[in-house]
């Protein structure tokens, strides 16, 4: 029981601080230079950093930027993504060709590598990162959506509702999409856990939102610049970051293996 | 005996055009790469107030001075001719700065790749010949926390723990020979993490085969067993994980080498874009992304040689 819902727990909690913590992010740049370095303590979690300013809370803060900003950079590569991908299983040879040759060209990048080169040609900040982001990560959603359509084409409704006349939008929409929903979320949840990590690492990259603005990977930035006299300042947005992204990760694995046995059945809606 | 099949000359001859066009397209998106530069770039490097005789100097030497189509062919006869251009901030051509940096990269990737085997190797063994019991486990847990920890959270608190609590490691920096250590490490779990499962789940594929059961009929041992029949199938889909993962890694290297002030091309990719270095920036992510091309295309190759049925060219 416990171990099962594990995850999900973890999940529910950060849901529950990024939509609790923006009413209640007052003082979180208040800086108190008494405190320096301050060492974790009852009452200041995990301790302190450079300007004195409490860590815990600003981790809270982080999760309210980070998890809105990666969820719509997912949502808006799979929007996308899925979107080419039907368009290159569904369409003829010439234009599916140049999709996939596309979806090779962006394939062929290391993704962290083409975002970073993207953030830095647009120059820092929030925005500019969650384009870099998109721009590289709609790429799977595309392979996935597509890989799907076009074993779906030759599908027995799929041909009876061609063989009725019914409109090709109507057929994309109402007999294929359904049927991609399922390995579109699941590949969407371990995007979802990518784009965090990569987020993150952008920013600490410097890359990211700028100071005073709290992100997991700005708080990173500087705890690595003050790691010899400070190290407890890793802690906080460490474990934060670990904690949701293998949260997120055991989800996936949980949703896959949910998906591949329900779409086992032969069951299937006209 | 092994003969090289025309079948393998011609997989051999289509993966190579492939590389060589994706590389192309590659190009393509690197140039482009400099025109996303929000409004005018010599406005961004110089300011507004900036000097007409600077601003013409820069654009000059931006190659911005001249139409697109001509950009193009300076570009391009520039690539062929191995002529990189000059950096901005250091006005020294980049092809110097990118031989001096590549060789660190590349030993970085080689050692972390070898640390991801000596790790990956063991653990997917063990999980496959016992699966369920404490050893299998605790490679589930090590390829969960490898594959989520990201290298600027693993890299730092190596650092806390083996440079400056222990002592064993230099910080950063590349001046001592047991200084790729910690970076080849920190840079090698995520992929370990990978490969371990990877090979783990082909592993369990393979010794459920029938011919694995008449195999040991026969008496064979567990180790020849293991090496003769098993482990060779099971290479195929875990390189096959392996040259894809290859490019995280070559993309991971931005980061870890910051963290360990590593002066390879990763850091030199940071440099340029805090500087604004775009010819510098472009130039590493030809480099990078052409070596994982390259990478990629030997994989393939590999997996080809690996393979009898398409190796012996019936």
């Amino acid at each position: 029981m416990k171990r099962q819902y594990g995850s999900l727990l973890v999940l529910c909690a950060w849901l529950f601080c990024v939509l609790w913590v923006p009413r209640h992010a007052a003082g979180i740049h208040d800086v108190q230079l008494a405190r320096m370095f301050a060492l974790p303590a009852p009452g200041l979690w995990f301790g302190a950093d450079e300007l004195g300013r409490a860590i815990a809370p600003r981790v809270l803060a982080g999760a309210a930027v980070s998890v809105p900003l990666a969820a719509g950079i997912v949502a808006a590569s799979l929007l996308f993504g899925s979107f080419v991908g039907i368009l290159g299983g569904w369409s003829g040879a010439i234009s599916s060709r140049i999709i996939v040759a596309v979806m090779d060209l962006f394939q062929a990048f290391p993704g962290l590598l083409l975002a970073i080169a993207f953030a830095g040609i647009l120059g820092p900040g929030l925005g500019n990162v969650a384009l870099a982001l998109a721009l590289v990560s709609w790429v799977s959603f595309a392979r996935l959506a597509r890989a799907q359509t076009v074993g779906l084409r030759y599908r027995e409704h799929v041909l009876a509702a061609r063989a009725l006349g019914t409109p090709t939008y109507q057929i994309l929409i109402r007999h294929v999409a359904p049927l991609l929903v399922g390995p579109l979320l699941v590949e969407a949840t371990f995007s979802f856990a990518t784009t965090i990590t990569a987020e993150a690492g952008m920013s600490f990259l410097g890359l990211g939102a700028q100071p005073p603005t709290a992100t997991w990977g700005n708080m990173l930035r500087e705890a690595t610049q003050f790691m010899l006299i400070a190290p407890h300042m890793i802690v906080g947005p460490g474990l934060a970051l670990l904690s949701l992204v293998t949260a997120i990760q055991i989800f996936g694995e949980r949703l896959r293996r949910g998906w591949r046995g329900l779409s086992d059945l032969p069951i299937e809606r006209h | 005996m092994w003969t090289m099949g025309r079948r393998v000359l011609k997989a051999a001859c289509s993966r190579v055009l492939l590389a060589v066009g994706t590389v192309f397209g590659i190009s393509i998106l690197v140039f482009f790469l400099s025109h996303l530069i929000p409004g005018d770039p010599v406005d961004v490097l110089l300011g507004e107030r900036a000097m007409s005789t600077d601003r013409v100097n820069l654009e000059r030497s931006l190659g911005l001075d001249v139409p697109l189509r001509q950009q193009l062919v300076r570009y391009y006869s520039g690539l062929l001719h191995l002529d990189l251009g000059v950096s901005i901030q250091t006005r020294q051509p980049i092809r110097t700065l990118l031989a001096e940096r590549a060789p660190y990269t590349l030993a970085l990737a080689v050692t972390a790749l070898g640390f991801a085997l000596l790790l990956a190797l063991p653990l997917g063994l063990w999980g496959a010949l016992y699966p369920g019991r404490a050893g299998d486990t605790c490679g589930l847990i090590f390829a969960l926390l490898g594959g989520a920890t990201p290298s600027f959270i693993i890299g730092p608190a190596l650092i806390v723990i083996f440079s400056v609590w222990l002592g064993w490691c230099p910080i950063g920096g590349a001046d001592a020979p047991d200084s790729i250590v910690l970076p080849a490490f920190t840079l090698s779990l995520g992929l370990a993490a990978i490969l371990s499962r990877q090979l783990r789940g082909a592993l369990l594929h393979v010794l459920r085969e029938p011919y694995m059961r008449a195999a040991s009929a026969r008496g064979l041992r567990v180790a020849a067993l293991l090496r003769r029949h098993a482990l060779r199938n099971a290479a195929i889909p875990v390189l096959t994980v392996l040259g894809m993962q290859l490019g995280a890694l070559l993309g991971g290297t931005v980061i870890t080498e910051t963290v360990f002030a590593w002066p390879g091309l990763g850091t030199l990719t940071v440099e340029a874009i805090e500087h604004r270095d775009y010819p510098l920036l472009q130039a590493c992510v030809l480099l990078i992304a052409t070596s994982y091309v390259i990478v990629n295309a030997l994989t393939d190759w590999l997996l080809a040689c690996c393979d009898p049925r398409v190796r012996g060219g019936q």
